[in-house]
Order: structure tokens, then sequence, then C-alpha cells
């Protein structure tokens, strides 16, 4: 029995802690996150519905994952639109609250997890949204792939340029380490 | 988010130098940022309460599912076998109409058991005990009565225990009105009864009579207050321990049961009624 609830249910379950994590790194908030979030699956959850209504004239959604990280993005987007924010707040840009100017210091208090999140937040979307993809919600290439209708060369070849430049991008921010 | 804090300089040094392996495992640790349960279920109930997707028949038997396997075993073990002709069949609409009302019935029942004096549902639960004691023979009525007396102790001791100060009055006239029952029922025994039975029955009731009489002491030492007096008089402790000692007086007794006797005489000429009663319960019940 094709039952919308019970898949989009399924979807719910298995997506809401990968597209939260995916909004959060953008926004660094959690408040906005949630909110972000809930909108991305109510308005996921309505186009499912249409989609699966026979007497309504949309198209089935072939993909709802792929489908939903659209949704997330563009809310992003929104969000940064109305806010008039940089998508970035870096340790660099914000305001210095902090007086202490000890490098060292400031290092021992910074943990490697903000260093890391702060520097791929840094990237390009595209090398954000596949590092995410597949590191952190491990999806596959070909998913990948299908999801930014790319080929699987691309993405492969996209993913390791990804790596790179977070690699530089954490050696940049810590010049004197390397 | 749990942030890691107070990371090591030198370590994370070392980590600069890091290989792809190394980097994509810092990368996954990013997998601590995830929502909070609670928000998870709360956005979930939000998002698919607005429009149920499941015919009236499909969510009533998920709601009796659910309420029943939380608040009534037996109901469940009834409902359940007939959860597939719920699913089709002409009988269907008149199979969850008594379902539901099975379900309302049970739960209203369930809820009614823990309520208070004072509560909404408290007249149920006197009705209840009421059709209960229907059944009871008159031989098992003072015992049955007792009981009665000690629930109203019980709840007036969460009462005081929560204090829920509004339910006190409600909760005293409870425990007066059932001790007036025992009462009258004990002296229509006593009156009424042959000897014999009379002395049967008493008997029986006298030691769980002694033990309420102490946990009714105990519940209002915690409130403060004296307990309420029974109407006509001291019956319960008195009236039972004047028995006891006349039916010892008229029996063959051991030199024990001699002693006891003596020592409830006196403690009901000074007026201990409570004293003498334990002497006389332990002579009768001494061989």
């Amino acid at each position: 029995m094709n039952n919308p609830r019970k898949i989009f249910s399924e979807i719910y379950d298995q997506y809401v802690e990968k597209i939260y994590r995916f909004i959060f790194l953008k926004v660094n908030s959690r408040e906005i996150a949630e909110d972000l979030t809930s909108e991305t699956f109510l308005r996921g959850w309505e186009a499912f519905k249409m989609s699966h209504n026979p007497t309504s004239h949309k198209e089935k959604i072939e993909n709802p994952p792929a489908f939903l990280y659209q949704i997330a993005r563009n809310l992003v987007i929104d969000h940064y639109r109305e806010k008039g924010k940089a998508q970035v707040v870096s340790v660099e840009s914000s305001p210095i609250i902090d007086p202490r100017t000890d490098l060292k210091e400031k290092t021992i208090l910074n943990s490697e997890f903000e260093t890391v999140r702060l520097a791929l937040v840094d990237l390009r979307e595209e090398y954000q949204n596949v590092i995410v993809l597949h590191y952190l919600d491990d999806l596959s290439i070909p998913e990948i792939a299908k999801m930014f209708d790319k080929s699987e060369g691309t993405t492969r070849v996209l993913l390791h340029r990804a790596l790179k430049a977070l690699k530089n991008k954490l050696a940049q921010k810590h010049p004197k380490l390397t | 988010m749990n942030l890691a804090f107070g990371e090591n300089y030198e370590c994370f040094a070392y980590s600069m130098k890091m290989t792809e392996t190394e980097l994509i495992k810092k990368i996954q640790e990013l997998r601590k940022i995830s929502p909070r349960k609670d928000w998870v279920s709360l956005t979930k109930s939000q998002i698919f309460g607005k429009e149920p997707e499941m015919d009236f028949s499909q969510n009533l038997l998920f709601l009796a599912n659910k309420l029943y396997l939380k608040v009534s075993p037996i109901a469940a073990g009834i409902i359940h076998p007939f959860r597939f002709f719920l699913g089709e069949g002409r009988y269907k609409p008149v199979l969850i109409v008594l379902a539901f009302l099975f379900i309302l019935t049970s739960t209203t029942f369930v809820v009614a058991q823990n309520s208070l004096p004072g509560d909404f549902l408290y007249s149920l639960k006197k009705i209840t005990e009421r059709g209960q004691s229907i059944f009871v023979s008159e031989r098992q009525k003072p015992s049955v009565q007792l009981e009665l007396v000690n629930k109203r102790l019980e709840e007036l001791a969460k009462i005081t225990e929560n204090n829920q100060t509004k339910k006190l009055a409600p909760a005293l006239s409870e425990i007066k009105t059932t001790k007036d029952t025992v009462n009258k029922e004990l002296s229509r025994i006593i009156e009424n009864k042959p000897r014999k039975e009379a002395i049967k029955i008493v008997k029986e009731i006298a030691p769980r009579l002694k033990e309420i009489e102490e946990r009714e002491k105990e519940v209002f030492a915690i409130l403060g207050v004296e307990p309420p007096e029974d109407e006509g008089g001291e019956i319960s402790e008195k009236t039972i321990a004047e028995f006891l000692i006349n039916d010892l007086k008229n029996s063959s007794l051991t030199p024990v049961q001699e002693n006891l006797l003596t020592e409830a005489e006196e403690d009901y000429q000074a007026g201990d009624y409570s004293g003498a009663l334990e002497k006389a319960i332990e002579a009768s019940w001494t061989k």
C-alpha cells in the first residue's frame, strides 16, 4: 500500500538529523537551524503530498532527500538575504570581545572541532555541500551526483578538490603551524 | 551541540600535518552536531499532526492500541483479536463504536480508582465500591467496610503528603462517613446476630480494627488534628473490647489467657479501650 504519510515519515526519521546538521553548519545557531529544518520538512511534506495526489498535476518527487536538501539550501539563502548577514562568522572577523591577544591561549580555548567547522563553512558552497553530504551524511558518490545533476566522475573530482581546499583553509587559519 | 574545548596546542599543531584520513576523521567529528530529541519528536508531530493521512478507523485503532497498552493490558488482550475485523466487513462501524466505548469506560474506570476526595471522578470510585459490596456476604461485610476505612485513611495520607489542602475537608468527611457505616454494621451484628456468630465475626475483625485505629492515629498525628468522633459514641474500640472481654469471661481459659483478661479488664476500667481491646484480642487468639 502506497501511503505517502508513512513514506515521508520514514524519510523524516532518516534525514531530520542530516538536514539539521546541514543547516546548522551554515547558520551556526540552534534556534535558526531548528526553525529552518522544520520549515524544510513542512514544505517537503506539502510538496510530497501534492505529488502523490492522483488529482494533482504535480510531478512525482523521484528523490525526496535531494529535494529536501534543495529546500534547505534555499531556505538558508533566504535567511541570509533577509538578515543581511555574512554567511560565515569567522574567528578573525568577529568583534573582539575577548581581550586576550595571546595566540597560544586562544588556540587552547578554540577546539579542533570549532576550527574544522569554521574552515568548512568558509569553503565555497559546492565544496562544503559535497564534504557534508559524503563524509557526514554518508551519501554515496552516485547519490550526490544525482542530487546535483552531475556525473559521478565530476562529483569524485569535486570531492577531492573540496578536501584539498579544506586542508588549505585549515593551514591558512594557522599559518604559523604549516 | 557539545563543543570540545580546551584542546592542547601541541596536539593541534600535529594535526596540521595530517593525512587525508585524519582530516576525514576530524570532519566526521562534526557528526556531534545533532538536534534535540524532544524537538525532533515535537516537530514530527507538528508536521504530521496537521493532516492525518490514515482514515478514521485506522486512527481509532492506532489510538486504541496505544491507549490500551498503556492503561489497560487486559482490555488490549480483548480488543486485539478484533483488530483484524475492524479493518473490513460490515461489522466494522459497530465494532469501532464498541471499541471506542470500551476504551472510554476502561480509561475512566482506571483514572477514577486513583482519584481522591474532591476530585471529579471520586463519586465514580464510590459507586464502584458500593457496587462491589453488593456481592459481599453479610459475614464479610464488616471486614470489607473496615478496608474501606483504611482506603479513606490512605487517601487522607496522600492528600496530606501532597499538601492538597482543598481536599482535606472532603477527605475527613469521607472518613467519618465510612467509620459510621462500620459502626452501624457492628452494632447490627452485636444486637441482632446469635451470640456465637456475633463473637466469631467480631473476633475476626478485631485485629484488623486495631490496626486501622493505629493507622488512623498515625495519619491524624501527621495532620495535627484529632480523629473525628464516631456518631453515637466510641462504638468501635470500647464496644468490641467489652464484647470480647464478656466472651472471654464465659469461656474456659488457660493461665496465660486469664492474665491477659485481667489486664484487659483493668485497662477497660481505666478508660484505655485501645489497650483493653489489644489485650482482649491477644487473649482471644492465644491458645
